[in-house]
């Protein structure tokens, strides 16, 4: 009998996290923690780079000289630069962002708020999105070529390239006035009352990604049912589902993931549109009504939210990533 | 239903009249015809033919998993039911359970992010159909992967990617035949292995045969593969079976033209032929295929009676197992190489010329892998050079670093008398070397430039080799390695295999080199046509005055083509001679080894 022997298993500390790998997680989360640092600095530098300077951005190009000292005075503005971001830094730090020029009331606050709006939106979009996408990249990979795959292919490619506010006001004056299943403006009074209003503005904001995550799904699960790996699970009787989980689905983890980080950072600019045409308060209407009226602390927060969100999902991508392939995490694994 | 196909326990699997057909709207073309075959427990059968002869999808088409543009007709036995006709499900269910299958390349086979231990006992239940605990299914995966050799248990936790290809074929098998079927089709196991490997694996599925009563058809391009494991031989061409008989019967007494005609071209490992015995022409595609004798256009042995109709296959001995489809095949005397001539020509030593190449205490290392590690090699003017190994070995390195496209980590490589380990090569040293040494590669699909024309790739050598009328320097180049001057208009994607490899070959003569470095330059290549190419080779080199470097890992294409070869094992080199020295009486155990594992029959 002929007898082949492993390579040597490489060493590993039962139970614990293999150095190689740990130390890959700690460069990535040192590395977000850079980049948020970068982005905070460039966000404490819009007040400076404002028309007139800082204090005109705060008080308004309507105040007197007076009250321009006053400003400069309270904020700080006549210190050294850097000794004004380590200022700030710590405030930010301590979860204060500054107060609205306009509302006169605390960032986080207005934040908090729009972000009960925004995130439930974009978790629902997400998953709409994402599960519509991989569902019928499934069944048009399967059936390539067929009738079902590309009429699913021209649909999605209709909805991609039909204008969000056009998609959300017909579904808003169809679903929501003409037919009345769903509520078209406002966001509810919680719970269900609140997932019953956001199925427009989220399926409004799915379609506009569907055609990306259903294009990208059907491609990679296609190349993997082409695969050698696909007919030998068939050749060797395994169910359909069987194959379909641990053979497809698993294959394409890893670009399912990448697909779905891509998507998040993706809705969130789309957002915007979404919530002015269902009038929904949340972090885009937010950022707008910032924008139009000056208002720097919270164009900041909104701006370091934002850049706070794509770092995270970056993060949790690319880690999520190293957990379903194993290619990805072994090398870093045995790498001292 | 016809009475052949009710005896399928006894037969473990049989076909009657399975063909395949490619639907293309509303023409059919038929890929495979009227495929009979049968194989019963315990025996093995192989079924062998050249790209084109439609034996893999014959092999699927046995497993009911055609690609949807094929269709199949006829029917399959399995165990004593008619395969074909079952449902889809019921199929799913004798799929692993009675017919099994494994595939050509053990690194695509395998699922590469399941651990091979899951992907062994995947199929598996209890004796009542309950899901297996985890400590059942690891104890199994254990017991399963040691029946094919692999002791270690640590295996079984380990991903694909973490075995070399030897390893995970043997995997692939033990998925393969988790759950005893009695009937296992290979589909060139072995194409993808290196030579040492892929003795281990033919041995190892031959054991299985014995132990497990397994029927096994083994799909094959290689005739010897086939008469070193096999009982029976269908011989495959064009779609149909053109010949079929015991193994011994096919060996010394082919009555098809084809496969006499197969077996001469066959590179003999024990002694070198001045001309190997080449088929003209090459195989028709399914649209393309004759009336009458489908080889008939090829054979030297045709009469104009042989196209006027079908052939069919008919018996030509008093067992009845020898059967031909050939009219002539009482009439006719087949040559093989023996006919063809004995040790001869070429054998002799070349009187070595200057010395081009030479490389000393060469290293180079890929990251903390060392892929080259302390070679001395030289190559004199005239000579062809063999490097033999296995993968792994650093031959393409070695070879890479010959013409300058991988600059060693240290040592001195020197060629024409430039210093390619050099800081700092100058463009005219460069031109010197380009000028003096090129590369013909393994895969010409990937080498030619698929959006430009057979001449304007070979143009831009010969500019640079300053030709003076280009059209005419180009039509000179085609007709020199055996093509019409008229595929300087075509493209790449037209040509065949073989054409595309003359045209790369022609590539590397564009710059009118001296050396011409082959990196497997036939290794892709059916038989016959790997005989035209090792033909080509020879004859330039007559006629040029070429040196050759040879990077193979095929020992009968070293033997024919060759003065003096390199045997590298990891990255050194364990032994070198004159070849007919190193092949007949190897010194080095690795040597020893390469030569033992060429599959053989055992006389």
């Amino acid at each position: 009998m002929t007898t082949t022997q492993a390579p040597a298993a490489t060493r590993k500390r039962p139970g614990g996290i293999p150095p190689g790998l740990l130390r890959y997680v700690l460069l990535r989360i040192s590395a977000a923690i850079v980049v948020m640092l970068v982005v905070s600095f460039v966000v404490f530098l819009f007040v400076h780079a404002a028309p007139g300077g800082p204090e005109y951005a705060i008080a308004g190009k309507l105040a007197t000289e007076e009250q321009l000292a006053n400003i400069r005075q309270i904020y700080g503005f006549d210190r050294p630069l850097l000794e004004q971001y380590w200022t700030y830094l710590g405030q930010l730090l301590h979860g204060e962002l500054g107060e609205s020029v306009i509302q006169r009331r605390p960032v986080a606050a207005l934040l908090g708020e729009a972000a009960q709006v925004t995130v439930p939106l974009l978790l629902f979009t997400w998953v709409i999105a994402l599960v519509a996408g991989v569902a019928i990249g499934i069944v048009t990979a399967y059936r390539a070529g067929s009738r079902i795959d590309r009429f699913a292919l021209g649909m999605t490619t209709l909805g991609a390239s039909t204008p969000a506010f056009v998609v959300g006001t017909v579904f808003a004056w169809f679903f929501g006035v003409e037919l009345g299943w769903f509520p078209a403006l406002g966001i509810g009074d919680g719970g269900l009352d609140t997932i019953a209003h956001l199925v427009l503005p989220a399926t409004t904001m799915a379609i506009a990604v569907l055609a990306i995550t259903t294009r990208i799904s059907r491609v990679r699960i296609g190349q993997i049912l082409a695969e050698d790996q696909a007919l030998f699970a068939r050749a060797r009787g395994l169910g359909r589902w069987w194959t379909l989980r641990n053979v497809v689905l698993r294959n394409a983890g890893v670009q399912l993931i990448t697909l779905s980080g891509t998507i998040v950072v993706s809705l969130f600019t789309g957002l915007i549109l979404v919530e002015r045409v269902f009038n929904l308060p949340g972090i885009g209407s937010l950022m707008v009504e910032a924008i139009h009226d000056q208002d720097m602390p919270v164009i900041q927060g909104v701006t370091l939210c934002a850049a706070l969100l794509v770092v995270v999902v970056n993060l949790v991508v690319d880690l999520l990533c190293m957990l379903v392939d194993p290619r990805l995490r072994v090398r870093l694994e045995s790498a001292r | 239903m016809n009475p052949t196909i009710s005896t399928g326990r006894q037969t473990g699997l049989a076909t009657d009249s399975l063909s395949v057909w490619l639907e293309q709207g509303r023409a059919r073309r038929p890929i495979a015809e009227s495929i009979s075959l049968r194989v019963a427990p315990g025996e093995s059968i192989a079924i062998v033919g050249e790209s084109g002869s439609g034996k893999s999808v014959t092999a699927r088409a046995l497993l009911g998993l055609l690609p949807p543009e094929l269709t199949s007709e006829g029917d399959v036995s399995v165990a004593g039911t008619s395969f074909l006709r079952l449902s889809e499900a019921a199929r799913r269910r004798l799929r692993g359970n009675e017919i099994a299958f494994i595939m050509q390349d053990p690194f695509t086979m395998l699922n590469p992010v399941l651990k091979v231990g899951d992907q062994v006992t995947a199929a598996l239940r209890g004796e009542d159909g309950r899901k297996l605990s985890k400590a059942e299914r690891r104890a199994e995966a254990v017991a399963r992967l040691n029946e094919v050799g692999i002791t270690d248990p640590a295996v079984a936790g380990k991903y694909p990617f973490q075995l070399s290809g030897g390893m995970r074929q043997r995997v692939g098998i033990a998925a393969a035949i988790a759950e005893n079927p009695r009937v296992l089709i290979a589909d060139e196991p072995t194409t993808a292995l290196d030579v040492t490997t892929q003795q281990e694996v033919l041995k190892l599925l031959d054991r299985l045969r014995k132990t497990h009563e397994l029927g096994l058809i083994l799909i094959t391009h290689d005739l010897r593969v086939a008469f070193a494991t096999c009982d029976r031989v269908y011989v495959m061409y064009a779609g149909q079976i053109v010949e079929v008989g015991e193994t011994d019967a096919i060996r010394t007494q082919p009555r098809h033209p084809y496969t006499a005609a197969l077996l001469a071209a066959e590179p003999p490992l024990d002694h070198r032929v001045p001309r190997l015995l080449t088929i003209p022409g090459s195989v028709p595609s399914p649209g393309s295929r004759p009336d009458g004798c489908r080889f008939a256009p090829r054979c030297s042995y045709a009469v104009a009676a042989c196209t006027d109709s079908p052939v069919s296959l008919r018996i030509t001995d008093e067992s009845g197992e020898h059967r031909v489809r050939c009219d002539r095949a009482e009439e006719i005397t087949l040559i093989t190489d023996e006919a063809a001539g004995g040790p001869a020509a070429g054998a002799e030593t070349v009187q070595p010329g200057d010395l081009l190449v030479k490389m000393r205490a060469v290293r180079k290392n890929y990251q903390d892998k060392v892929a080259v590690d302390g070679v001395d090699v030289d190559v004199y003017a005239g000579e062809s050079v063999g490097l033999v190994g296995e993968s792994g070995s650093g031959k393409t390195t070695l070879a890479r670093m010959m013409v300058g496209l991988t600059r060693p980590s240290a040592g001195s490589v020197r060629v024409g008398g430039v210093e390619l380990a050099a800081k700092r090569v100058s463009r005219q040293q460069w031109a010197t070397v380009r000028g003096l040494a090129q590369m013909a590669f393994q895969d010409p699909m990937s080498t030619l430039n698929p959006t430009r024309t057979i001449g304007s790739t070979l143009r831009e050598g010969l500019r640079l080799s300053g030709a003076d009328d280009l059209e005419a320097a180009t039509a000179e180049l085609l007709e020199r390695v055996g093509l019409p001057a008229g595929y300087a208009h075509r493209w790449p994607g037209q040509l065949s295999g073989g054409e595309r490899q003359r045209v790369a070959i022609a590539r590397a003569l564009s710059r009118n080199p001296r050396i011409v470095v082959c990196d497997e330059v036939v290794s892709a290549l059916d038989v016959s046509v790997q005989a035209h190419i090792l033909n080509l080779l020879r004859e330039l080199q007559a006629d040029l005055g070429l040196t050759y470097v040879f990077i193979t890992h095929d020992l009968a294409v070293v033997r024919q083509i060759t003065d003096r070869v390199y045997v590298l094992n990891h990255g050194k080199v364990v032994e070198s001679g004159q070849t007919p020295d190193v092949l007949d009486r190897p010194a080095h155990d690795y040597t020893k080894r390469l030569v033992a594992s060429i599959p053989r029959v055992e006389q």
